[in-house]
């Protein structure tokens, strides 16, 4: 091989890698486009008055009437005590304990599972893995009938205690019974090696005490993960109490919104500030929790 | 081990043995048992064995001609849906994890549609996207394209909820993110050696060491995709000509808008009998396909 | 992490200060008998608004009650109407639609009526036959309506058209002009879903041969041949830019907000309830005028094909039954609704153009509002003189109470929606039609 040779195919070697350099920075940069360009608009749409008839985000006719009377969401605002505000409470109502219980309860069942010797644990675990694969359609309408069965529906119907009106949406939560989060903490729990909890028993800790002070530290980011995916589907969550629904003042902020088109009173722009407002709070969340999140759901061992 | 007691792990399993047999257990029995009666008033139903059912499959009965379309309709979602969702994630993940800059920026900006998730807001903005003046028409517009009617034929209607469902592609692009960091680089050092292409690289060593991965997420998403509800009821609302009219929308009306929970239950366990048909026809495919490291 | 749990939970609990502030105003109302009434309705704007202030009417006149507003908007309304009645947790006054008597069997949930002692004679005389079962009367009626044609005269205008058409005919030539003059963009009526085609073509079948779509012993009163007819009618519309050639070129399912309706402007005209009008009026801009048409006719001085039926009812929860200050205070409070003056000029024609006498004629003696004017109440006078008239020529265009049930009705719809989409032809919609609507008609009214 003389170095003409060589030297072309050194060439034509870098023209390649260039390309599929910027092939690269192609597929991600058209891909960030899509992902948050509809985001964007939204948000310039949420400033127009009228419709947006343009593909630029730029609104067209500028106004801030929209963002003025969010809260006080027009319409639905002839009606005397509610807000947006209000409807967050409602969703607020089911998220707070669902997402809280249900990360330490199902913390505390894999730990069992996945820590503990006893018999049965292998029938457990794979009734774990089973009912992960269950589609929650098949629960919803006995669930329903459970609910609002005369023996319980004194329980949360019409209730004045926070929480409790929805109680259908978040009882579950304390025994447990989310599969995915469960499997999630045993796939960690898996990757700590027993060693730390072993050299723990010997200088005389009990279960507990490992949990708490040896595997806690580790498990953080994978507790915060859980928590967080939690968070997020349960504010997302529309079946949910749409099934349920009743009173208006108990609407959570998924019947709201979809209550809240564009009509007479509402313009386009309060229709798109309160998406706005709608997505805000679990994104919020995100941020604050995605240093956490990011790098660590990667070694969440959600690995096949 | 010292001190260990043996009722500990049963004692503190109790909550969720109860919470299996009262949330998970029960209602998957009550569900059939519910499928085999017929409401005749308020306060009557009556036994009527599998009639539920066999009414499902009828072509003359008008439930049965509509199950059958929702069904129809429910598995074009999926088959549609599921690859694409694994194919993006894939490339994109695997794009991230070669040299990239700001790689935290696009890994959170890829993330944050799937936190909005199924969020009413987001579905709401969908429809404003596709309408006839919408977003997507516009850009179309920008080159030069005719508007298309999304909402006005049935593979626009199903297009419009399909591109919902990919665009929130994150978290299975993170679980594939994380396990091609698994993949140990000397795999790629080899490659590099012998002149491989990233393309191959990709092809021949990222793609086999994920087989794992791509089952898991794969059956996660296809039990997923075959509950669709939100996009169908708030963006199409099964439109047009029922052409979106997915089967989790079709029992939520018969169950809880026309007060059917009979019929509603049987429809929920020919989904679950669908959904377990394909689960365990992916699983014991798995063994020509799948590979494992060890 | 400690700030981020410090952040949230402040952040939450500002939510739950301030949406506790909010529930702050139950209020004790001192009196003999103080009773906590509730009501619950589904609306728009106006109609909340002319709620509430005749609440506070009420609450006014009979310090001893408080009522408790719960208001929804239509959709959604019924499933949860139905979750609360389920457990008898539905308010004590509570309205609704007059098919759901049957679909919803208000026979077990609601209250008769006759032991609340109401004067039904303030009704006009069969007013309350289609809320009657059992010799059961299971709700008030506030008010009727049937399907009008509203039209947007601006588009007519601007083509140069200068008289409001009454017959089929005439809206087809008003349909070529306005094609003509703005190069096809722009239709006589524009965009009908399939539930609004299926009445027009139901009132025209009716006028040309005098008969209810579903007959007497509840089957299918139309021909393969009369079917025919009338999809080749809705097609000569189609053809004429009277209705879009297509739906699928629109795909907008919320008449009032479609661009092409408020924006553009490109459709002239609605067919519509005539209790439905007002979002669809308050929607256009101030420069262009919606007018009442009444029912196209296929000859002039005709008044025919008019189908009406109860707009909407007050019915009354059986937890009232046993407890005699709350029939009571229910009997007043839909007393006040229906005959106090203050109230009615209050709530106005948001509920449609009153039945009960009373009212009804505090409405018409009023000059200000003048409220004889608005389209509501021409919709209504019209709808009242076809139908009065066709009663007279022994026609009975009552809608039947299944006609409009979620089920039942997708057995027209569909394939009518089908059509309009031009995926079916006439011929394969009418198949679908014949083949399932005696059937499911009477698999729906068993239950």
């Amino acid at each position: 091989m003389d170095t003409n040779t060589a030297q072309r195919i050194l060439s034509r070697n870098r023209a390649r890698r260039k390309l599929i350099q910027s092939l690269k920075y192609l597929i991600i940069l058209a891909t960030s486009f899509l992902m948050l360009y509809p985001l964007l608009w939204l948000i310039g749409a949420s400033f127009n008055d009228g419709l947006m008839t343009g593909f630029s985000f730029v609104p067209k006719n500028f106004t801030v009437q929209g963002w003025l009377d969010a809260f006080k969401a027009p319409g639905w605002g002839s009606v005397e005590g509610y807000s947006l505000f209000r409807a967050l409470w409602n969703t607020m109502q089911y998220v707070i304990p669902r997402t809280i219980i249900m990360t330490l309860s199902t913390l505390l069942v894999a730990y069992v599972v996945a820590r503990m010797r006893f018999k049965g644990r292998k029938l457990i675990f794979a009734l774990i893995i089973g009912t992960l694969l269950m589609p929650a359609t098949i629960f919803r309408i006995p669930l329903f009938v459970f609910w609002t069965s005369d023996l319980l529906s004194p329980l949360w119907e019409g209730s004045n205690l926070p929480f409790m009106p929805f109680l259908p949406l978040w009882a579950g939560s304390l025994f447990a019974i989310n599969s995915f989060s469960v499997f999630m903490y045993i796939q960690f729990f898996r990757s700590i090696p027993r060693d730390l909890d072993e050299a723990a028993y010997i200088d005389g800790a009990n279960k507990f005490q490992v949990l708490y002070y040896v595997l806690m530290p580790m498990i953080k980011p994978i507790i915060i993960t859980v928590g967080l995916l939690l968070f997020i589907s349960t504010f997302n969550d529309y079946q949910g109490p749409l099934i349920y629904r009743g009173d208006v003042d108990q609407y959570p902020l998924s019947l709201v919104l979809p209550m809240l088109g564009k009509d007479s009173t509402n313009t386009y722009a309060h229709v798109f500030t309160r998406s706005i407002i709608g997505v805000s709070l679990p994104i919020l969340v995100f941020f604050l929790a995605q240093k956490h999140f990011i790098s660590n759901d990667a070694e969440s061992g959600i690995k096949g | 081990m010292v001190g260990e007691k043996k009722w500990l792990p049963y004692v503190l399993l109790i909550p969720w043995v109860i919470g299996f047999l009262v949330f998970k257990l029960y209602p998957f029995i009550n569900s059939f048992y519910l499928s085999l009666f017929e409401k005749v008033s308020p306060i009557q139903s009556d036994y009527v064995g599998l009639a539920n059912y066999a009414r499902l499959f009828s072509k003359t009965d008008f439930f049965g001609q509509q199950f059958i379309n929702s069904l129809k309709v429910t598995f074009k979602y999926v088959f549609f849906t599921v690859p694409l969702v694994l194919l993006v994630s894939l490339i994109i993940a695997y794009v991230l994890s070669r040299k990239i800059k700001g790689v935290r920026f696009f890994r959170t900006a890829f993330y944050v549609p799937t936190v909005l998730g199924a969020n009413v807001a987001v579905v709401l903005l969908w429809r404003e996207l596709f309408e006839n003046y919408g977003l997507v028409n516009q850009g179309l517009a920008v080159f030069g394209l005719d508007p298309i009617n999304w909402f006005g034929t049935a593979a626009g209607a199903m297009t419009s909820i399909i591109a919902l469902r990919v665009w929130q592609f994150g978290s299975t692009m993170l679980i594939f993110l994380a396990a091609i960091k698994n993949v140990p680089d000397s795999l790629y050092e080899a490659a590099r050696i012998d002149g491989a292409s990233p393309l191959k690289q990709f092809t021949v060593i990222t793609v086999p060491m994920l087989t794992p991965v791509i089952l898991f997420n794969g059956v996660m998403r296809l039990v997923e995709t075959f509950q669709v509800f939100t996009s169908a009821k708030l963006i199409t609302n099964g439109g047009p000509l029922n052409s979106t009219h997915v089967i989790n929308l079709y029992i939520y009306e018969v169950a809880f808008e026309n007060r059917n929970f009979n019929l509603g239950s049987a429809m929920s366990w020919i989904l679950f009998l669908i959904i377990m048909v394909f689960t365990i026809i992916i699983f014991r495919s798995s063994k020509y396909w799948v590979y494992y490291q060890d | 992490m400690k700030r981020l749990c410090l952040l949230i939970f402040t952040m939450l609990l500002s939510f739950a200060v301030i949406a506790c502030n909010e529930d702050t105003t139950t209020t004790s109302v001192t009196g003999e008998e103080a009773v906590e009434l509730s009501f619950s309705w589904w609306g728009t704007t106006d109609r909340n608004v002319a709620t509430y202030s005749a609440i506070e009417l009420f609450e006014d006149m009979y310090p001893q009650y408080t009522v408790v507003a719960d208001q929804s908007t239509w959709d959604g309304y019924q499933t949860s109407l139905y979750n609360k009645l389920e457990r008898g947790r539905e308010s004590d006054v509570f309205q609704i639609n007059y098919n759901w008597l049957y679909s919803m069997d208000g026979e077990y949930y609601f209250m008769d009526l006759n032991e609340l002692g109401l004067d039904f004679s303030m009704w006009p005389e069969d007013e309350h036959l289609p809320l009657t079962i059992d010799g059961k009367i299971l709700g008030v009626s506030l008010s009727e309506t049937g399907y009008v044609f509203y039209l947007n005269w601006a588009v007519y205008e601007e083509a140069g058209i200068d008289s409001i058409p009454e017959t089929w005919d005439e809206l087809i030539a008003s349909g070529q002009i306005i094609g003509e003059n703005s190069g096809g963009n722009k239709y006589a009526i524009g965009r009908l879903d399939a539930q609004q085609v299926a009445i027009l073509m139901f009132s025209w079948l009716a006028q040309k041969y005098g008969k209810n779509v579903i007959s007497e012993t509840n089957t299918l009163n139309f021909s393969r041949e009369e079917l025919q007819e009338g999809f080749g009618f809705i097609n000569t519309l189609r053809s004429n830019n009277v209705l879009i050639p297509s739906n699928q070129t629109d795909t907008h399912t919320v008449g009032p907000t479609n661009p092409n309706w408020v924006t553009y402007q490109n459709y002239g005209g609605v067919l519509q309830w005539n209790t439905a009008i007002s979002e669809y009026e308050n929607e256009l801009p101030d420069t262009s005028n919606l007018v009442m048409a009444g029912m196209f006719q296929q000859n002039t001085g005709e008044h025919l094909g008019m189908y009406k039926k109860v707009s909407m009812a007050l019915a009354v929860s059986k937890n009232v039954e046993g407890n005699e200050a709350k029939k009571l205070a229910v009997k007043r409070f839909i007393e006040f609704m229906t005959t106090d003056a203050d109230a009615i000029l209050a709530l106005g024609v948001d509920r449609g153009v009153p039945s009960n006498q009373t009212a009804h004629d505090v409405l018409y003696n009023s000059t200000d509002p003048l409220f004889t004017e608005t389209l509501e109440w021409q919709g209504h006078d019209f709808v009242q003189q076809c139908f009065d008239n066709q009663v007279n020529l022994g026609q009975n265009l009552y809608i039947h109470p299944y006609y409009e049930h979620d089920i039942f009705r997708q057995i027209y719809e569909m394939p009518i929606e089908k059509f309009l989409f031009n995926t079916y032809t006439a011929t394969q919609a009418i198949n679908d039609i014949l083949a399932n609507f005696d059937s499911t008609l009477l698999s729906v009214m068993e239950g």
